[in-house]
């Protein structure tokens, strides 16, 4: 199909224009990108430090956790990188700017994304990257990880960008209905996003029950990196990464074109 | 994705028949929960924004669509362009419907939002030109000819390289029609894309539509601005609480309520006696004693009477000192429409 | 002070949290996503110290503690960005502001605290709420309550001098948001809100203390821990004096930019 190919050359068309914009002010930008980047690193360090103190989190020792936060923090990077106006959706209902998305000859959501990106965002992901390889490296030395699962762990953050695009796909197709979603988004972004990062089996059992339903993160690296470090589950959750992934993306891109439906007979 | 073309099928480019839009106004509750309160009260009031239109417009036409505000303009271009589904009634754009194939329409459309932009806010002008021509598959050749031509009508090259949200709204509207019209589409719709311009840069605007228009493309403007229609179309089509009260060529339209342009002269002294200007086609208009005994106000059809003929006319009575060219209100039209 | 400038900064203020109370409904759901962070921080807690605590630092404890800064967060930490200096620099509404009769100084923090009177009504007391309802939360003991209450407007305070700083640096830098995040950052790490300070590493536990950071979060926890009183505000004390003397000054050459630079 010539439209991949189109829009790909479009997005990477896109993109390139994007970073010569910011680097307009490097300085700043560049700034911006460490002091981010920094900040997560920062939650991991906090974890470490704890970890400096005591033998363990949930039976989870520091770089077992850094698997958890690594993937979960490249995940993160890449979906706010090319998920940005999708984050920023709720400006394009509330000041009626999705007319200008519909007149154009592709799905909404496509034009929509390709607005703008957030290279800065990568800075996220970079620092995601050197955790899940410090931590990686740590465990092949001490044997607990073998090279196979290893490669399959790197794999994670796509499947993990995945599923928080289509967590965020749901959430801005709300604005549909509810116009404002910046306070959704901090119940089904944010703060799954930060819970993914740590071992799941530390939370009430409520708070674990929603990360792998309604906002599915647990399979964003928590349940295929517990098999893999030997404390529980099966060989089946190493699929369910894609497999959530897929089903996720298709029931929110479902209720995006709901939202539209209705946008188009009632008209805001 | 290819360009395709569209079959204009019996000389009918865009038609409407007997579109109706309803909107369902609900009852607005504020305070704190005022929406949790909204989904518990289903009150609503209808609103017919669109009651019955019905158009054709041949290929090559450029058609004015016209209003007050709230006339149901935005909602028809809209429901055209396949941003809005009707309520009741069919729209076919070049055989197409954009209900069904919004995206196949979409093609072959070129849309201008007055009030929106559809550039790429942070990056420069010509990035969204880039952008745009990768997305409707417009190819190098093609594209460079599309930007020079823009740039001689429309001198779109200075703007090139200056990002979007640093323009002037003019410089905006300019880059925004460039955008609209970089794939060359066979339909261009325009939603008041004047409003809020200054004299000169309507002009610039103008201009440029007649040649695209010349070219073969049809164009549908909707505006409440008068002059616009003068200038530019052949064939207006007036709109008022969501019925069509007039569609026809401006010439008619000027015959029934003959589009009367209002001078205002004010003097050095109290003019002479404004007698002998009713013989002459004038209509001397008694309501502006606000601006005292030096000045003198007349309505003129300016089909029969220029602009410099008028002023040399009203000179004939004294010496101006500041002249004042007021179009008509479009309410004031329309109110005589009836 | 005269009486003029004072009643200013109580129309400031007032206007401010009048301006806030229109957000509130929204906010208060948010405070339930917000009290997730909570939640996770205190199952880290939990975990980490089911074998046992360190010193005062155990699971009931830590719970508490991670209730308490999360709470005082949005009263010291989550504030408007750059308190607003930098939209108004990007609008130009700075210079007006700078105008006015009552110092630059006086007529940002007095909004501003306002928006945080506003936030510690509608954002940390329904936090604790929470807290209290699901975690438990210890009552401080009566004794500790005054350096308690003391400390919180200190900290407070003291929140929105960096803020203040980071968004005067926009007259010489206009994008702050590195800033902006390098404070979260300092206050989330050294600053203990979500480690007590004496538990980090090496020297960064003392640096911890001495900084500015500390005068936020982690000493009106310790108090309201009962693990400190009237020692706890020392610090603070001298940090706020020192930051007010930092953030007028700074005004001053803020000012003097403008001047040479124009609108």
């Amino acid at each position: 199909m010539g439209g991949i190919g189109q829009m790909m050359a479009l997005y990477s068309r896109l993109a390139k224009a994007s970073i010569r914009a910011r680097m307009q002010y490097k300085a700043n930008f560049i700034l911006t990108v460490l002091m981010d980047a920094a900040l997560f690193a920062m939650d991991f360090l906090l974890i470490a430090a704890i970890l400096y103190r005591f033998d363990s989190i949930g039976g989870w020792s520091v770089f077992e956790i850094g698997l958890l936060y690594g993937t979960a923090s490249m995940a993160r990077g890449v979906y706010r990188t090319f998920g940005y106006e999708l984050h920023r959706f709720e400006s394009y209902i509330a000041e009626g700017h999705f007319d200008t998305l519909m007149v154009r000859p592709w799905p909404t959501l496509l034009v929509l994304l390709t607005r703008n990106l957030d290279p800065g965002r990568l800075g996220v992901a970079a620092q995601g990257g050197l955790v899940l390889g410090i931590s990686c490296h740590a465990l092949l030395k001490a044997g607990a990880l073998s090279g196979g699962a290893m490669v399959y762990i790197w794999t994670l953050p796509l499947w993990g960008a995945a599923i928080f695009f289509a967590i965020s796909l749901a959430t801005s197709a709300s604005a549909f209905w509810l116009t404002r979603i910046a306070d959704l988004q901090v119940f089904t972004m944010y703060a799954p996003m930060t819970a993914a990062s740590y071992p799941l089996g530390i939370y009430p059992a409520s708070l674990r029950a929603l990360l792998h339903t309604a906002l599915p993160v647990a399979f964003a690296g928590y349940v295929p990196i517990r098999f893999l470090l030997g404390k529980g589950g099966s060989a089946f959750d190493l699929v369910t990464p894609v497999l959530v992934a897929m089903a996720a993306l298709y029931v929110s891109y479902w209720f995006w074109r709901l939202g539209e439906s209705g946008y188009q007979s009632t008209g805001s | 994705m290819e360009y395709l073309a569209l079959e204009p099928r019996s000389q009918v480019m865009i038609e409407a028949k007997n579109l109706v839009k309803i909107f369902f106004v609900a009852k607005r509750f504020n305070g704190s929960f005022g929406a949790v309160k909204a989904l518990f009260n289903r009150e609503a009031r209808e609103v017919r924004a669109v009651d019955d239109i019905s158009f054709k417009i041949a290929p090559g036409d450029f058609v004015g669509y016209v209003g007050p505000n709230g006339a149901g303009k935005s909602t028809t271009i809209k429901m055209l362009a396949g941003i809005l589904h009707p309520s009741d009634g069919e729209i076919l754009i070049g055989g197409v419907s954009p209900q069904r194939h919004r995206r196949q329409v979409a093609k072959n459309l070129g849309v201008v939002f007055g009030q929106r932009t559809q550039l790429w806010w942070d990056l420069p002008v010509v990035e969204s030109y880039e952008l745009l021509a990768a997305m409707y598959g417009v190819d190098r050749e093609r594209y460079l000819a599309a930007m020079k031509r823009f740039d001689e009508l429309l001198g779109i090259g200075e703007l090139l390289d200056v990002p979007v949200r640093k323009l002037s709204l003019g410089q905006r509207m300019r880059a925004d029609i460039a955008a609209a019209l970089l794939h060359d589409p066979p339909v261009l719709f325009l939603d008041e894309p004047t409003i809020g311009l200054d004299v000169v840069a309507k002009d610039h605007i103008r201009s440029f539509l007649r040649e695209v228009n010349a070219r073969g493309t049809t164009v549908l403007l909707t505006t409440h601005d008068l002059s616009d229609i003068e200038e530019l179309c052949r064939r207006v089509m007036v709109v008022n609480h969501g019925k069509l009260v007039f569609d026809g060529c401006l010439d008619a339209l000027r015959a029934e309520i003959g589009v009367p342009t209002q001078l205002t002269v004010d003097y050095t002294q109290p003019p002479a006696n404004g007698e002998t200007l009713s013989g002459l086609g004038f209509q001397v208009v008694d309501g502006d004693r606000a601006r005292g005994p030096n000045s003198l106000t007349v309505a003129f059809d300016r089909a029969l009477i220029s602009a410099s003929d008028a002023i040399k006319a009203l000179g004939e009575l004294g010496e101006i000192k500041d002249v004042h060219l007021t179009e008509p209100a479009i309410e004031q039209m329309l109110k005589q429409l009836y | 002070m005269t009486p003029t400038t004072l009643a200013t900064y109580l129309t400031l203020f007032r206007k401010a949290y009048r301006k806030q109370l229109q957000y509130r409904a929204a906010h208060m759901i948010n405070n339930f996503a917000s009290a997730i962070f909570g939640f996770v921080y205190i199952a880290i807690w939990q975990s980490a110290t089911s074998q046992g605590g360190i010193g005062p630092y155990n699971a009931e404890t830590m719970t508490w503690y991670i209730a308490c800064t999360q709470g005082l967060l949005w009263i010291t930490t989550f504030l408007t960005h750059g308190l607003g200096i930098p939209e108004a620099i990007r609008t130009g509404a700075v210079s007006l502001e700078m105008m006015r009769p009552v110092g630059f100084f006086g007529y940002v923090m007095s909004r501003e605290a306002g928006h945080n009177y506003y936030n510690l009504w509608f954002r940390t007391v329904p936090l604790i709420v929470i807290f209290v309802a699901t975690v438990g939360m210890r009552v401080p003991a009566p004794a500790d309550i005054p350096a308690l209450v003391i400390a919180i407007v200190i900290g407070s305070y003291t929140g929105l001098c960096l803020a203040y700083i980071v968004g005067l640096a926009a007259f010489w830098t206009i994008e702050v948001r590195w800033a902006h995040y390098l404070n979260h950052t300092l206050v989330f790490s050294i600053g203990g809100s979500m480690i007590p300070i004496e538990l980090l590493p090496g020297s960064l536990g003392p640096l911890g203390l001495a900084l500015p950071f500390s005068s936020l979060v982690y000493y009106p926890t310790r108090i309201y821990l009962g693990l400190a009183r009237f020692d706890a505000l020392v610090v603070p004390t001298v940090w706020a004096v020192l930051l007010t003397v930092l953030c007028l000054s700074m005004t001053r050459a803020a000012r003097r930019r403008l001047e040479v630079q124009g609108g």
